[in-house]
This record gives structure tokens, C-alpha cells and sequence, in this order.
């Protein structure tokens, strides 16, 4: 399955993004997108300028936490990470 | 509240980026309830059983009650009052000192494994080239909210200010982030280090001011102008650096972050033109006019109804009043400004036309209803068409 990495906000906001091919079952990206998840409630209001990020799988768009994934989910959003490119407005 | 059960004592929770972590735990020579505490926590750790945590809570407490009121006070007097308040020639004044400190993150994102590389006036490593652009522009943007406008750090209390270099890798930001500053050093190729300009570091901390005064919330106008203000005290932070009166200044915000010899981030006397047709980012899409206001979602993706966008038009107001005043912009325009920023009655969701009466009221209350100061006021939210 394809899964898509969207980073946004900033000091300039832009919007970049990154795609890759996973091998995961459609349980295994559910479970992880809900360790991943952040709820409103976790979200920090007094950040300015900050960067969010977003995944985009099996048709579903979750505000994440990159840092919360570990192991092999950890090394693929490491991945994606580097390749993000800037999304031309 | 959050307790560490090791030491009993109560942790303070913030984030850089999207780590989640207990900073607190980290400041060894300090006690943590001399972190940023909101007001509710301060309240819980005034009842709190701990002895020295309610007595250093209650004593935050009054010197924040005392500093309300004066405010208050001292903004309801004409300039001539105020004069008279000032205390005469040759008595002792008590003198505020710079209280900053430089970390280097080397590439990590965790603040716990930070090295301290400046403390207070001194190096405690060798200082690289970004070190060395935080003390500069750090120390400078205390002194000119210390010596300008009369106000001791973020907080007017003498909070310790952490700026984070070399946050993760090849980061393409700048941030605070509820407490500390955070800079990457930018990818190198679209992005340069991002304390490469005095601006920008003085956009930050800013950014701590108006969280302790009005705490603008951070969308659409409100969001806006939060955004613009730190452009401008970002802006006179640089200028003063450079000794650059408003007609010297090319107003240009990020002219160093942004790489290329003709693109910057923001411009303030131009908005929409700091990059035209550049090759990944396209072309500025600020607007300087009320009637161009960009209109996005709320979202992160769309910059919480355009943040950085709309800032431009406040941007362009301080702009045109500044110049028209002429000399430099801390003198007249930056503390007109200063004090708008720092009225009670700048309210959390305050649109762009609340900012505007407040600027004109303070215009007249420093420089006299009908003075050339107040029209220059009048006439830079009149070209902003606000």
C-alpha cells in the first residue's frame, strides 16, 4: 500500500510531501496510526511557527507524531522524511 | 499537575517539535516552578502542601499582580505625567541583566541531551557560527526590549531565554515553542541556517512577549497579527543592530534564511514581493491591503487561515507610519506600537481594526491627540486600507 507523509506550518509555511510503497496489512497501519495519532488534547497551543505533520493511508488523512513510531515504522518515516519535497502552491 | 515521583517535585510539560518532554527535570541549578507556569498552575502550586513551592508561587503571583497594576496605571497617564513619575537624576536604579543561555541540540531534537555552549556572558565551548549569531541577535533583542521599551525578557520578570541550535537535521524552521526558542539549520539548498538573520531571532523571542501580554490566538486575524507583531519588534531588533534608520532599512525579514542573493521571506515595505518565480516556492503570496486579506482553513495546511499571509498587511501599516515618521523605528512608531501590544485591552481574539485603535490611542497618548505622530499612525492603517 502506498502511504503519503505531509509536513506543514513553519516560520514560511509550506507544504511538503512524500510517498512510498509499504509491505503493512491494513491492521497493522490502523493499529499504528492510532499509537501515532495526536488529539487535540495533545496538542501543544502555544507553539508558533511550528511543523506538523500528516499521514495519508488506506484513504485516511491522521495528524501524527513521527516521534512516537519506533523500529521499522520509525525508519520508514525517517525515509520519508528525507525525501519530502516542497508541494509548489 | 504532573509530580516527579523521584524528587516530589512538580514537572512542567512542553514540546519541541513533536517530542514530548518533562523539561523541567533538566534544570538542575533551578527550581522548576521558576519555569513558564500558567496561571492555573500557579494558582494549584500556591495551595500547594510543599512549603517552598506555595511560597515561591505566591511570590511569582504578587510580582505579577504588581506589574498588572502598574501597567494599568502608568497607561492611563499623559506623556507629562509619566515624566514626572520618572525617577530624578542621579538616583540609583535597579539594573536588569541579560539572562540567556545557547544549547546545542547537534542534531538531536530531545532538549535533555543539549550541550550548553553559553551561559550568561560567557562561552562554555567554543562558539560556532550559529552560536554565535544567537548571542549576537539574542542579547541584542533583550537589550532593545530592555533599554527601549523598559521590559526585562519575555516575561518582564527576567526569564532565563533557551535558544535550541542545530535542532534535528537539515530542519527547515524556526519556532517557539511555548517557552524556548528552537532554530534548524535549513536544508541547505531552498533553506540557509535559520539564524542567519537578527530578525528572525528576534521574531522568536517576540513571539514569548505577546504569549505573556495579550496571547494572541493564533488564527486568522488574531493569528495574523501575533505573526506581524514579532515581524516588527524582529524587524527593529535588526535595524538597531545595524543602526539603520527607516529610511536605510530594506525591511526585509529572513533576507539570509531564504538562499538567493533576491528572495527573502517577507518583505514589510513590499509584501508580496520577497520572492517572485522562485523555482520551489513561486511567488511571496503576502498581501499589504485589507481588501487582498487571504482568506484559508483553519488548518495546519492552511496556515491557521493564513497566519503568515496576512501579516503582511499590519506589517505594511507599521511600515508606512514608521517611514512617515522618519528616523528610527524603536524611537516613535516601535514604542507606539509596544505599548498597543502590551494594553490590557488588546483582548486573545482581537481582529486587525482593534489593533489599529489602540495604536492611534497610544499615539495621542504619547505624542499628543492631533500630533504629526498620531496622523502618521492614521495614515499607515489607511494605506493598509484596515
Amino acid at each position: 500500500m502506498k502511504i503519503k507523509l505531509v509536513q506543514s506550518g513553519g516560520l514560511l509555511p509550506v507544504t511538503k510531501e512524500a510517498v512510498t510503497e509499504v509491505d503493512w496489512t491494513k491492521d497493522e497501519s490502523e493499529h499504528l496510526l492510532n499509537q501515532i495519532a495526536v488529539d487535540d488534547n495533545q496538542k501543544s497551543s502555544m507553539v508558533r511557527d511550528g511543523i506538523d505533520h500528516t499521514i495519508e493511508i488506506n484513504n485516511k488523512e491522521v495528524a501524527v507524531n513521527l516521534e512516537k513510531a519506533s523500529g521499522k515504522y520509525a525508519e520508514v518515516f525517517d525515509h520519508l522524511k528525507k525525501n519530502l519535497k516542497i508541494v509548489k502552491t | 499537575m504532573l509530580i516527579n515521583y523521584k524528587t516530589g517535585k512538580p514537572k512542567t510539560e512542553f514540546r519541541v517539535g513533536k517530542k514530548q518532554t518533562i523539561m523541567c527535570n533538566y534544570h538542575d541549578q533551578f527550581n522548576p516552578i521558576h519555569c513558564i507556569l500558567p496561571p492555573y498552575m500557579s494558582d494549584k502550586l500556591s495551595d500547594s502542601s510543599n512549603k517552598k513551592s506555595a511560597q515561591i508561587a505566591l511570590k511569582n503571583s504578587v510580582e505579577n499582580v504588581k506589574l498588572r497594576a502598574k501597567r494599568e496605571f502608568v497607561g492611563g497617564l499623559s506623556a507629562r505625567q509619566a515624566l514626572l513619575l520618572q525617577p530624578a537624576a542621579g538616583a540609583k536604579k535597579k539594573v536588569a541583566k541579560l539572562n540567556m543561555q545557547v544549547l546545542d541540540l547537534k542534531h538531536g531534537t530531545n532538549p535533555s541531551t543539549a550541550h550548553l555552549v553559553w551561559d550568561n556572558g560567557k562561552a562554555v565551548k567554543p562558539l560556532d557560527k550559529t552560536a554565535k549569531n544567537v548571542v549576537a541577535a539574542g542579547s541584542a533583542t533583550w537589550d532593545t526590549y530592555y533599554t527601549i521599551f523598559g521590559r526585562n525578557s519575555v516575561d518582564n520578570l527576567g526569564l532565563l531565554l533557551k535558544h535550541y541550535i542545530h535542532y534535528s537535521n537539515k530542519y527547515d524552521n524556526a519556532m517557539w515553542d511555548g517557552s524556548e526558542m528552537v532554530y534548524g539549520d535549513g536544508d541547505g539548498t531552498v533553506f540557509g541556517d535559520f539564524t542567519s538573520d537578527p530578525d528572525i531571532i528576534g521574531h522568536e523571542l517576540t513571539h514569548g512577549v505577546t504569549q505573556y501580554e495579550s496571547n494572541l490566538e493564533y488564527h486568522v486575524q488574531s493569528g495574523a497579527l501575533n505573526e506581524s507583531l514579532s515581524d516588527v519588534f524582529g524587524i527593529m531588533v535588526k535595524q538597531r543592530m545595524l543602526n539603520q534608520d527607516v529610511k536605510q532599512s530594506n525591511w526585509l525579514i529572513g533576507e539570509n534564511v531564504l538562499i538567493g542573493s533576491q528572495y527573502a521571506l517577507r518583505s514589510m515595505k513590499a509584501p508580496g514581493t520577497a520572492y517572485v518565480n522562485h523555482p520551489d516556492l513561486g511567488n511571496d503570496p503576502q498581501p499589504a491591503t485589507m481588501d487582498k486579506f487571504v482568506k484559508l482553513p483553519d488548518t495546519s495546511r492552511g496556515d491557521w487561515g493564513g497566519v503568515h499571509y496576512n501579516s503582511g498587511i499590519t506589517n505594511f501599516a507599521f511600515y508606512v507610519t514608521a517611514f512617515n515618521m522618519g528616523g528610527f523605528a524603536w524611537e516613535k512608531a516601535g514604542k507606539i506600537w509596544y505599548n498597543a501590544m502590551t494594553d490590557n485591552a488588546l483582548k486573545p481574539d482581537a481582529k486587525f481594526a482593534d489593533f489599529k485603535k489602540l495604536t492611534i490611542a497610544h499615539a495621542g497618548k504619547l505624542f499628543g491627540a492631533g500630533s504629526k505622530e498620531e496622523k502618521a499612525v492614521k495614515d499607515g492603517w489607511k494605506a493598509a486600507k484596515v
